[in-house]
């Protein structure tokens, strides 16, 4: 070792030329497809390539066991006319308009007001609302389905009790939609409360104090400098309420109405269940996934448009 | 107080651009804080226990003291975030004990800056401003002028062309200032600043040290600054208070601090290197610098005291060069000491030096008490 010395290696002002073998070049160049295979692969298998075979059976005449017909356009044209899948897209709305402050707003509310009262009673109380998350939806589903029974269920009886007639919770149309919502939002609720509890905690809180100096009230403090933070994954949760509730809503509507009492707590997502597993009419199936992907997109670039006009907005200006 | 601020102002405007524009200028200072008989306690741990201390209007007070002294909560409860157990304070005669901290005539620079992630620099500077302006009701504080006082404190402080930048695309330094222009821009009379410094590099420091001093003299209202560091304290402070363990050991001006420590702790906190220590023959603790030292030379009467001072001898056990100035750590008869010497004076490991200390550097410490005799 006598005699070396380290010395900064010079750097070559230009890149050292590719080599001259031909096998490296293709290999240097074929790389990121290697790596990149296995993702690509399982999403073409279980994305793209169902898309795209989805787009071929919506111009089918197809009932899974009979062979397929062409039929061009026609699916589309009854699955627009029919007025169980109009029912079906206004009832899709109006679980999203229920569902996104009951998915915003609400767990937003919550997971403040526990951050800003930490303590052991608190976190129980995270806990508690974190429980309805790791219910399997089935059981949930039907446990519901007990206590709303409006014969033996417990609450029409405590409603009798108190001299109070109980609705027939799952049986009236004004009321079952409700229901799902209600079931539904259970579970929505303690998962947002603890994504937001999780955006909070990255919240410094010394800007809050800063901002008592700075002479802001309580409310002030909440609206301008906690909730103002979280107005990223805010914007998020309702993007995904909006893509979503027509699914969150799926498992309770197909195991605890059926989309019933006539049509009352039917979506979308239901319907073309329906189509595909009760009818099975492949086709019209298929061109009904095809319009609510596109609905679906559509509402992505509004929302995210909507989103982009707030982020402008999210602070008090001077100057 | 707006009011009283607002005249030489107009009257800079008037003459054009100035240097430094005095957006912030007032005319007498005012900020004076008064603590009486001031308690808090976390758990059954005292952290500031202070029967009287005061701040006077116009000065720059530094807390100084090591971690876990009390002076960043006893500057808490200044601001109002802490609440007291016992006692009041004062701000200009006023008893601010219970007010609410955006109602005490306080603004504050947070260590870590506080800044809102989520608003331009412009909006942070200006929310204190914007919040004031809906609290007082409309045409008190009118946008206009709110956005004008933003602009000149951003000017003065150089960040006139950041205001439309968020907090993460600012450089430490540039943090620290858009922290000093919130809390500036509120023309409150006391300015409290938590280890405003501790957040930049070395380099940085020096020089917001001294912009922190230009900006104390400019101002002119009344600074309370928290360190660790008894350099800094030394040298931005007009008034430096020293805590230990939630209480007062000493308050003055960093010069009086520094001749005459008050007690065994001020005389070891204070000054890097810091203060020999040693006990002497009839009981005392006599403390001296190391750099008010003058070496006798090497050769060998035997230590005596004189009355020019006294003498210290030694074996060198280590030295260290630092620039200028050679340092030499030194086993003597008494105890450890060290010594400063010319960097050109050549002092070897191992070497019998003596060293005479005049009377006049020499401090007394009771031994037991540890009090400056």
């Amino acid at each position: 070792m006598a005699g070396v010395t380290l010395e900064p290696t010079p750097v070559s002002p230009t890149p050292p030329a590719p080599p001259a073998q031909g096998g490296c070049g293709v290999r240097a160049r074929s790389g990121p497809w290697v790596y990149s295979a296995p993702a690509i692969l399982s999403l073409a298998t279980w994305v793209y390539v169902p898309m795209v075979a989805t787009g071929v059976a919506s111009l089918l005449d197809w009932d899974l066991i009979t062979p397929a017909r062409y039929v061009g356009v026609a699916n589309y044209r009854r699955l627009l006319a029919d007025h169980d899948f109009h029912r079906a897209i206004w009832q899709t709305g109006w679980y999203v308009l229920m569902m996104l402050p009951l998915a915003t707003v609400v767990p937003l509310a919550l997971a403040i007001t526990l951050w800003l009262r930490p303590g052991r009673v608190s976190s129980l109380y995270r806990a508690l609302l974190f429980l309805p998350v790791v219910l399997a939806p089935a059981a949930n589903a039907v446990s519901w389905q007990f206590v709303l029974n409006p014969l033996q269920g417990i609450t029409n009886t405590v409603l009798a009790d108190l001299g109070l007639p109980g609705p027939g919770w799952l049986n009236d149309p004004s009321w079952a939609p409700v229901v799902i919502v209600a079931m539904t939002t259970g579970k929505i609720i303690g998962l947002n409360t603890l994504l937001f509890s999780a955006s909070l905690s990255a919240i410094d809180q010394s800007t809050i104090e800063a901002a008592r100096v700075d002479g802001a009230t309580s409310w002030e403090i909440v609206r301008h400098v906690i909730a103002a933070q979280l107005i990223r994954p805010v914007a998020l949760l309702g993007l995904l309420c909006v893509l979503l509730a027509g699914q969150w809503v799926f498992t309770n509507v197909a195991l605890v109405t059926q989309g019933g009492p006539n049509g009352a707590t039917d979506n979308v997502y239901y319907r073309l269940y329906t189509y595909a597993f009760t009818f099975f009419d492949t086709g019209t199936a298929a061109a009904a996934a095809v319009v609510i992907t596109v609905g679906v997109a559509a509402g992505y670039v509004l929302v995210r448009l909507a989103i982009g006009r707030v982020r402008h907005a999210d602070a008090p200006t001077a100057g | 107080m707006t009011d009283v601020m607002r005249q030489p102002e107009s009257a800079a405007r008037e003459r054009g651009r100035v240097p430094t524009p005095p957006a912030v200028v007032a005319a007498a200072p005012s900020g004076g804080i008064e603590l009486r008989s001031v308690r808090k306690s976390f758990g059954s741990t005292p952290a500031v226990d202070l029967p009287a201390l005061s701040v006077p209007a116009g000065s720059l007070t530094v807390l100084v003291g090591p971690s876990g002294c009390g002076k960043s909560t006893l500057l808490r409860m200044i601001a109002g975030l802490e609440t007291p157990e016992a006692g009041h304070i004062h701000i200009d005669g006023q008893d601010i004990t219970a007010a609410r901290p955006g109602e005490r005539g306080v603004a504050m620079v947070f260590q870590d800056f506080a800044l809102y992630p989520h608003m331009t620099v412009a909006a942070n500077v200006g929310f204190g401003l914007v919040l004031e302006a809906k609290h007082a009701g409309r045409g008190a504080l009118p946008r206009a002028e709110i956005s004008r006082r933003v602009r000149d404190v951003c000017d003065l402080l150089g960040l006139g062309d950041k205001l439309g930048r968020r907090p993460r695309e600012l450089s430490g330094g540039e943090r620290q200032r858009v922290a000093l222009a919130r809390a500036l821009v509120r023309r409150k009379p006391v300015l409290l600043l938590d280890e405003p410094l501790s957040n930049l590099d070395a380099g940085l420091r020096a020089q917001a040290r001294a912009e922190l001093i230009r900006l104390h003299r400019e101002v002119a209202g009344t600074f309370v600054l928290v360190t660790h560091d008894q350099a800094e304290a030394l040298s931005l402070g007009t008034r430096v208070v020293v805590l230990r363990a939630g209480r007062l050991e000493q308050a003055g001006t960093p010069e009086e601090i520094w001749r005459c420590p008050a007690n065994l702790f001020v005389a070891r906190f204070l000054g890097s290197p810091a203060m020999n220590i040693v006990a002497d023959s009839r009981g005392r603790l006599l403390g001296w610098r190391p750099a008010d030292a003058i070496a006798l030379g090497v050769t060998s009467p035997p230590a005596a005291p004189t009355d020019a001072g006294e003498v210290f001898e030694g074996e060198v056990d280590v030295t260290e060069f630092v620039g200028d100035r050679r340092m030499a750590h030194c086993v003597g008869d008494h105890g450890p000491w060290s010594v400063e010497f010319p960097a050109a004076t050549p002092v070897a490991v191992g070497q019998r030096i003596r060293v005479l200390v005049p009377a006049g550097s020499l401090h007394h410490f009771d031994a037991q008490t540890g009090t400056r005799l």
